[in-house]
């Protein structure tokens, strides 16, 4: 059967001064995602996670790739306009992304108001909207600095929502909240995808909330994918170096008894060849080979694919 | 933020305005407000007619009849003070209005439109930007003699391109914001995102830059007038009293230099106040 | 000060903001022991910040500062005079914050940096000051340290430069170093990387380190005491293992099992904490966990619970079962 969602050689290059070579930010990115399922993507800042994003609803144009839905080419940039209002993102800094001298009211309806929606009914949906993510409707007539973080965030969400999409693109939506709220947020996110067939793309460098929101999750290192699997397979038994030691460095509270425990991250010098694997320069079982030819993802048991010349054993880390 | 008419003023007497915003703010509508009731509304309390030639008193100093004294001709000054406030202030006003009703749209324009429009529209601008604006109004106004309205349309016509590149930097910056970025995903074209968000997000540097470019445009229309290339006489302006007045200095009738200059400062100075008061409560925030 | 002295002793800290009737800090007291770690943790705006500040720091103005003891390294400072404290402060106290950048100065490399403090605290000069600083650099783990010397900290990573934060902040080989959210802007390999360093500097020279986190998870795996702080008060203080073993105080359970973990991810629902935390000066004769506390009663609403109790201590009149 083929996917809904089928993203495929996705690349993004960022154009470096005048005359140099450009700047690849994401490339070779493969991935796929049902309807109404979860797929997490984590890695470090600066590995791509947000590039990727804003690649995919086309705030940067995508320089190689495919994105198809439902069987259709919905490439950011390739003139169609196939994905408007489908895929929506939930930008990080909720604050950031709301104009700071328009009342919630109208940031949340806004979306709306460019799908041509007259007032009096944008007001109305605004209420719905709102109503949804769980705040009062007396929130409409205030200012985004007069309401709480976590406020924010929620119509940051609701706004997300208003053209009903159905893939939500989530940026990080917990950063910089507390316990409590982020427990939140997370209960509400499940709450509204559970039979509305909403799909999400949940961007973290948490690995705790992405194991509790995500079915799968997609591993990012430099730009590129270096494991995807099932969220039980990732967490029990990694097997790219890199996703075993991002594993290690939870705090055992958030870890529990799952997976390897510490696996060394030499912090070598040196760093990659240019044909060579990016996370070679700190793989404690990197090998002559992986000095000079990249790995790619490579399918392995059901759906669990890894880009590693070396992958570490199904079951446990550590040769 | 630079003054859009390069004219040599410095800002650092303005110092006390950047800490005190609130008493800058109120004391420059204040004052601004005062020259206004003063040109407008003061025949009301004061109708003597500007023109009005009183023979037998040619040149009398201030007194109880002619509060600040009369010129050459026995034309009552405080008569021609309010009189000659009128093109002055609206001069200014009117001029600025005009300079962002042209230099708003196009920078707009010029920071939304696709790269090889962006370019020409750029272009045009920088080659307007190289003429210095104060020679280019008095060579038009020394070719041909001007009227009030065409002497504001040649003050909006010249300031509008320095407005144009200010509103141009501002847009682009305002364009990278997440929430404009959002708006673009929501599905907004490039005129509603200007129209609810750019224009939003630079409305304040626009009300300073509006103070500012006023108490330029009053001080270049009197300078013009000072130079006999502005409003003709026999109708009154600010520039023109203080031309009079510089023209009889020799003879020596002091008031006819000091209070047209008064007006002139006072409105340069209201704007200013104004004008920092609101810049350093934009920056504070 | 004795080489036996706790890093620091604090008794009934409390801190007022003019023109508010109620303390934002309130009767605070603890114990950092030497070579040992003590987690104060609490969400945003619980006051923890500025517990930390209050302590030793000169406050912002507008804000006053009470206590009965505050004791750095055996030294009572309550009393002592700006310029006393200051030097104190530059002897036994060193400090990291969440922002490095903010703290380095970017137009002087890490050698200068370094060497300024070292200069003050040990007068030495020359090839000795150069080794020292290099010797630091070493001691954080910093890679090739003549070349850090030189470098700027805008040509230094998130984590390197937390690394050269916290060099400068052991020059004067502190007694106590205040670590504020010191690894909460950085990667997941880099926070767990940078904290065991602290631990281990911690270890190995007997600094005590009052670590401020809003993170539990990093409380549990760092540190030996837990303080857990609510709109202006301590409201639980135990030894790390008896406090994750059984939290006694509600707020700290919630806290706990609202953290999504991996073992959580098959829950249908994280237990989240209904409403919001208020502010410390907002509530006066109630318990301020009240209203968001499935356990309240008319006492809690009515009364402000004691802290009490020997080792583990907590501030609740129904507290949860010790397990």
């Amino acid at each position: 059967m083929r996917p809904w969602l089928e993203v495929t050689g996705l690349g993004v290059d960022f154009p470096k001064a005048r005359g140099r070579r450009a700047l690849a930010a994401v490339s070779d990115v493969d991935f796929t995602l049902a309807r109404g399922e979860t797929l997490g993507l984590v890695g470090e800042s600066g590995s791509g996670k947000s590039t990727l994003a804003r690649a995919l609803v086309g705030l940067i144009p995508p320089t190689r790739g495919q994105v198809r839905l439902d069987g259709v080419d919905v490439t950011p940039g390739k003139g169609q306009d196939g994905a408007r209002g489908r895929l929506q993102m939930v930008f990080q800094d909720a604050e950031g992304a709301m104009n700071p001298r328009l009342r919630v009211g109208a940031i949340v309806a806004e979306p709306l108001r460019w799908r041509g929606m007259g007032r009096s009914a944008r007001a109305h949906e605004a209420e719905t909207l709102l109503a949804r993510v769980g705040l009062p409707r007396d929130l409409m007539t205030r200012f985004p600095r007069e309401i709480s973080g976590g406020q924010r965030q929620r119509v940051a969400l609701a706004r997300a929502m208003a053209t009903a999409p159905e893939l939500l693109i989530l940026d990080e939506p917990t950063s910089g909240l507390d316990v409590s709220l982020q427990a939140r947020t997370l209960n509400l996110l499940r709450a509204l995808q559970e039979g509305s067939g909403l799909s999400y793309l949940l961007i973290s460098h948490d690995l705790g909330s992405v194991a509790y929101l995500a079915a799968r999750i997609a591993v990012m290192y430099l730009g590129r994918l270096v494991e995807t699997a099932p969220t039980e397979a990732l967490i029990t038994s990694p097997r790219h170096p890199y996703t075993a030691a991002l594993l290690a460095a939870l705090p055992p509270l958030v870890r529990g008894a799952h997976g390897p425990v510490a696996a060394a991250r030499p912090d070598k010098a040196a760093g990659a060849g240019p044909g060579g694997c990016a996370y070679q320069p700190h793989c404690p079982y990197a090998q002559a080979r992986c000095h000079t030819h990249r790995p790619p993802l490579t399918p392995g048991r059901p759906a669990h694919a890894v880009a590693c010349h070396y992958p570490l054993p199904p079951g446990g880390p550590g040769p | 933020m630079s003054s859009v008419i390069p004219l040599g003023r410095t800002r650092g007497v303005f110092a006390s305005a950047q800490a005190r915003p609130t008493l800058a703010i109120g004391l420059g509508l204040g004052l601004f407000v005062l020259l206004l009731v003063f040109a407008w509304l003061g025949p009301i309390i004061y109708p003597i007619g500007a023109q009005a030639i009183h023979v037998h008193h040619i040149l009398t100093p201030p007194s109880a009849r002619f509060p600040l004294g009369t010129d050459d001709l026995g034309r009552d000054l405080l008569a021609r003070l309010m009189a000659g406030g009128r093109p002055t202030l609206a001069a200014g006003l009117a001029g600025t209005a005009l300079a962002f009703a042209i230099g708003v749209p196009y920078g707009l324009l010029a920071a939304l439109a696709p790269a090889w429009l962006e370019g020409l529209l750029m272009r045009i601008l920088d080659a307007l930007l190289a003429v210095p604006g104060l020679v280019l109004m008095m060579f038009v106004a020394a070719l041909i003699p001007l009227g009030v309205v065409s002497l504001i349309g040649l003050l909006g016509l010249v300031a509008w391109p320095g407005l144009a590149r200010i509103v141009r930097n501002e847009a682009l910056a305002a364009r990278e914001r997440d929430y404009v970025q959002a708006a673009r995903l929501f599905g907004a074209g490039p005129f509603a995102i200007a129209r609810v968000h750019l224009l939003r997000a630079m409305a304040p540097m626009l009300v300073v830059n509006a103070t500012f470019l006023t108490a330029d445009l009053i001080l270049a229309l009197s300078g013009l007038s000072f130079l006999g290339l502005g409003i003709q006489p026999p109708h009154p302006s600010w520039g023109g009293l203080l031309n009079t007045g510089a023209q009889l200095a020799v003879i020596g009738p002091w008031w006819l230099i000091v209070f047209p200059g008064l007006a002139i400062f006072l409105a340069i100075l209201a704007m200013n106040l104004l004008g920092q008061g609101l810049l350093a409560r934009l920056e504070n925030r | 000060m004795s080489a036996q002295d706790p890093a620091l002793v604090v008794e009934g800290l409390t801190v007022r903001a003019q023109g508010l009737a109620h303390p934002l800090v309130h009767d605070v007291s603890f114990t950092v022991g030497r070579g040992e770690i003590a987690a104060l943790v609490g969400e945003s705006g619980c006051g923890k910040t500025l517990t930390a500040s209050g302590l030793l720091g000169p406050l912002a103005a507008g804000l006053q500062r009470t206590a009965r003891v505050i004791r750095l390294a055996g030294n009572e400072i309550t009393g002592l005079s700006e310029g006393a404290l200051r030097t104190l402060r530059g002897r036994a106290l060193g400090m990291v914050f969440q922002n490095p950048m903010s703290a380095l100065n970017p137009s002087l490399t890490l050698g200068e940096q370094i060497g300024e403090v070292l200069r003050v605290h040990t007068g030495a000069r020359g090839a000795p000051l150069e080794r020292e600083a290099a010797r630091l650099l070493a001691c954080v783990e910093i890679p090739d340290p003549e070349r850090a010397l030189a470098s700027y900290p805008h040509q230094l990573s998130g984590g390197m430069r937390q690394r050269a934060l916290l060099a400068i902040a052991i020059a004067c080989a502190p007694r106590l170093l205040i670590a504020d959210e010191p690894t909460t802007a950085l990667d997941v390999l880099v926070q767990s990387q940078i904290l065991a360093l602290i631990a281990r500097l911690g270890a190995q020279t007997g600094m005590g380190v009052l670590f401020i986190t809003h993170n539990l998870a990093l409380a549990a795996q760092y540190a030996d005491t837990v303080l857990v702080m609510y709109a202006g008060r301590l409201v639980e203080a135990a030894p790390a293992q008896a406090f994750f073993q059984g939290p006694r105080h509600p707020y700290s359970r919630a806290l706990l099992a609202a953290l999504p973990t991996l073992a959580a991810r098959t829950a249908h629902r994280l237990p989240d904490i209904p409403g919001e935390a208020p502010a410390a000066h907002a509530i006066v004769n109630a318990c301020a966990f009240a209203a968001r506390c499935p356990r309240a009663d008319a006492v809690c609403r009515s009364q402000v619970p004691p802290l009490s109790g020997d080792t583990h201590r907590f501030a609740c009149f129904h507290p949860e079962e010790s397990s």
